[in-house]
């Protein structure tokens, strides 16, 4: 009887948690078709979260509104910061930068509070966004704003939303750079596009930069390396700078924040590999059609999102994705390149 | 008495009269400015009225079509995948509700799905419906009934029933069908119930045979199932297993090896190179213990590292009978184990031992990742790391050090 009553009780409890579930979904569903009902432009953003759910979630999933509600190009506006219009491209061509209207200092005082995440619409967004209906020049827009995408996918990456529910509701497509970008130095003819940044995945300690400079001495003796440290420090992570070498490119100091990832999308899709931090750029790379090896020591914040993108890189056509876990190679005393000749470099 | 001043009065009476006419002037031309307007709209509207009813037509379409698949995808990703689980259940119900001993298997297919899908889907069915280790038989091969522990009370060596060459003989032909999961009752399981029932001295036992499991976490592995169902209808355990009982002793702290081929890890010319160093550089730090088997029964072989020092295999100790549990035992007591992303490698955290997991292609593992990384943090499980012989080749030659 107490066996039956508690699987009642489960099935029960799984019931409640699905209908939640679903309820959260149709009312992010009403949301979302309130946002583009009538034939306003359409603001899609201010987009200043990072770089990897922009890439891995927020395109894809404007591609899927656009397709999926047949809205034209003319109606979409793209907000967001670094010059990334070329990732939205194919979505839109009328492309608003965020960092126009608001300082690099605002933002990274504002990732620095931790507020990075755009769960919910916040008064620097609401300005942004007074801003951006004064560029378009309409009276009104509707705002398709990121924490509906946060909204919709937060169940996925808690795992309890499936796989093929983000795959019904993104469409992933290969990204090209933007040409008109200048990158602000010469770059060698044949090199390797390296970021690696303190991150939970990769905490920046002296046993895990030892094996990251070892990398990048491994690599060098093959490739020049080109380091994207733009020394921006516009999120919450800071790049791990590697000590000086003579085959290494470092970026920092020449990039403008305005165009920034525009610049260091077209030193990626230029490089013949992109070795990084997972996270961030990692999750673009493949997408230009560049080899990736992200690496980490840690995957408790990055399951559902290496779950993905090994499903859809292939799938598009990106180029490959390799991750590297650190962990077990530093557990079992091995280590990738010449750790011997490599001395702990300092924090950024 | 005033007399009327007739003069003024008309004067009066017409300037009323004029400004009614210039109000009504205004009004009139107001009207008609508005009319005007109005009227152009409506003419700027009729012009427009073919591309506005293309676009609500448009708009009504897509509507109806995003209905349409989200029917579809509701029946397929949602009803079916219910409709299966609630058959599954009905079927683990009944066959709990029954008397006698219950037979949980028979397990003939990959060692990696029995570790890390069908002994934890065991020990939440075991719990959910109430049956108690003492009526549940396990039935699989190799000797590992101790993986079964705290689930089922006796274990039932499959070698035992039948010969090894008629079971790889039965493996390749299922093989060759293309039906090498055990999705549903093969003639092959269902005579190795019959042949354990009467070692068992019952007959139709009850049987919660692995194609339920299989059918249950199919949608799982294909995306139409959340990880949190997957942790909802499993229990993941730690296994307990013994000393081993070896002809010659282990060395005292030791690095558990087994690589064999797959698709996760192709015998190639480059694979072999990179897994012959890494197992060279893991002997230079300490001893390491091949658990290689020299025969086989399913379509993988082990990669052989014939000459290496520091290196001492256990070839000569295994046998059909015995080999997995034997393999267990000394996975247990290792420092580290390192082999093949598959197989054991899924079972050594649930051992307690960290587990450095080897594959050059994920292309099969997503799903299998996914569960497995997350099931063993939540668990407690021992640390369990993959590394990917495509990356390290992208970063150096000779990978490592």
């Amino acid at each position: 009887m107490r066996r039956a009553l508690a699987r009642w009780r489960a099935r029960t409890r799984d019931v409640g948690d699905r209908w939640r579930t679903w309820r959260q979904q149709w009312a992010v569903e009403r949301d979302l078709e309130r946002a583009i009902e009538g034939s306003a432009p359409i603001l899609a953003g201010p987009w200043l979260s990072e770089v990897g759910y922009e890439v891995l979630y927020w395109v894809p999933f404007l591609r899927w509104v656009k397709a999926a509600y047949r809205i034209p190009d003319e109606r979409f506006v793209i907000m967001s910061r670094g010059g990334t219009g070329s990732w939205y491209r194919d979505i839109s061509p009328r492309y608003l930068e965020a960092l126009d209207h608001v300082s690099p200092q605002e933002l990274a005082a504002r990732a620095s509070a931790g507020a990075l995440k755009q769960r919910e619409v916040s008064d620097l967004d609401r300005r942004l966004v007074e801003r951006a209906s004064a560029a378009v020049g309409s009276g009104r827009v509707n705002l398709l704003h990121p924490s509906l995408m946060f909204r919709w996918f937060a169940p996925f990456w808690s795992g309890h939303e499936t796989l093929s529910f983000v795959e019904s509701h993104t469409r992933y497509a290969r990204i090209q750079p933007s040409p008109d970008v200048a990158v602000p130095m010469a770059l060698p003819a044949d090199y390797v596009a390296v970021k690696f940044y303190g991150a939970k995945s990769l905490p920046d300690d002296p046993a895990v930069r030892v094996q990251l400079r070892a990398i990048v001495d491994a690599l060098s003796d093959r490739f020049p390396i080109v380091q994207l440290d733009t020394g921006l420090g516009l999120d919450d992570h800071a790049d791990v700078r590697l000590e000086a070498h003579d085959r290494v490119t470092s970026i920092s100091g020449r990039l403008d924040a305005r165009t920034n990832l525009a610049v260091q999308t077209r030193i990626i899709a230029g490089a013949r590999m992109y070795v990084g931090t997972c996270g961030s750029l990692a999750w673009l790379a493949p997408l230009l059609g560049v080899p990736t090896v992200p690496v980490f020591t840690d995957a408790a914040f990055l399951h559902a999102h290496l779950h993905l993108a090994r499903r859809i890189y292939g799938r598009v056509g990106g180029g490959t994705f390799s991750p590297v876990d650190l962990a077990g190679l530093l557990d079992a005393g091995l280590a990738i390149g010449r750790t011997d000749r490599v001395t702990v470099g300092r924090v950024s | 008495m005033r007399i009327p001043n007739i003069a003024r009065a008309a004067v009066n009476l017409a300037g009323v009269r004029f400004r009614r006419a210039e109000r009504h002037w205004r009004t009139a031309t107001r009207m008609a400015g508005h009319l005007g307007r109005q009227a152009s709209r409506q003419q700027e509207r009729m012009s427009h009225a073919p591309e506005l009813a293309r676009a609500r037509v448009e708009q009504g379409r897509a509507a109806i079509e995003r209905s349409r698949k989200r029917l579809a995808r509701f029946d397929d990703h949602v009803l079916e995948p219910f409709r299966i689980e609630r058959q599954i259940k009905r079927v683990l119900a009944r066959q709990a509700a029954a008397g006698g001993p219950l037979i949980a298997g028979p397990w003939t297919s990959e060692v990696g799905y029995e570790a890390l899908y069908w002994v934890p889907f065991l020990a939440w069915a075991a719990d959910r419906y109430g049956v108690r280790p003492e009526r549940i038989v396990a039935l699989s091969r190799g000797g590992t009934g101790q993986w079964y522990r705290g689930i089922a009370g006796s274990y039932v060596e499959i070698f035992d029933l039948v010969d090894p060459g008629e079971f790889a003989k039965q493996a390749a032909a299922k093989r060759e069908r293309g039906d090498q999961k055990q999705m549903a009752l093969s003639e092959f399981d269902r005579d190795l119930i019959r042949l354990a029932g009467g070692r068992l001295g019952v007959r139709n036992p009850a049987v919660w045979h692995p194609g339920l499991m299989y059918r249950l976490f199919r949608a799982f592995w294909y995306g139409d199932r959340s990880l949190d169902f997957l942790l909802r209808h499993t229990d993941f355990r730690a296994v307990r297993a013994v000393d081993p009982v070896l002809d010659a002793p282990l060395p005292e702290n030791y690095v558990a090896v087994k690589f064999y081929t797959g698709p996760a890890l192709p015998d190639t010319d480059a694979n072999r190179a990179a897994l012959f160093e890494l197992v060279q550089r893991l002997a230079a730090k300490m001893p390491v213990v091949m658990l290689d088997t020299g025969w086989s029964v399913d379509e993988h072989h082990d990669y052989s590292f014939e000459g290496l020092r520091n290196v001492t295999t256990l070839r000569p100790s295994l046998d059909p009978k015995t080999n997995l549990g034997l393999q267990t035992q000394v996975i247990a007591g290792a420092r580290q184990f390192v082999g093949t992303c598959g197989g054991l490698a899924w079972l050594a955290p649930l051992l307690g031992v960290d587990t450095l997991a080897v594959y050059d292609d994920d292309r099969y593992l997503t799903a299998h990742l996914y569960a497995a990384k997350y099931a063993y943090r939540r668990t407690g499980g021992a640390r369990f790391s993959t590394l990917n012989l495509k990356a390290l080749r992208a970063v150096e030659r000779p990978a490592l050090i």
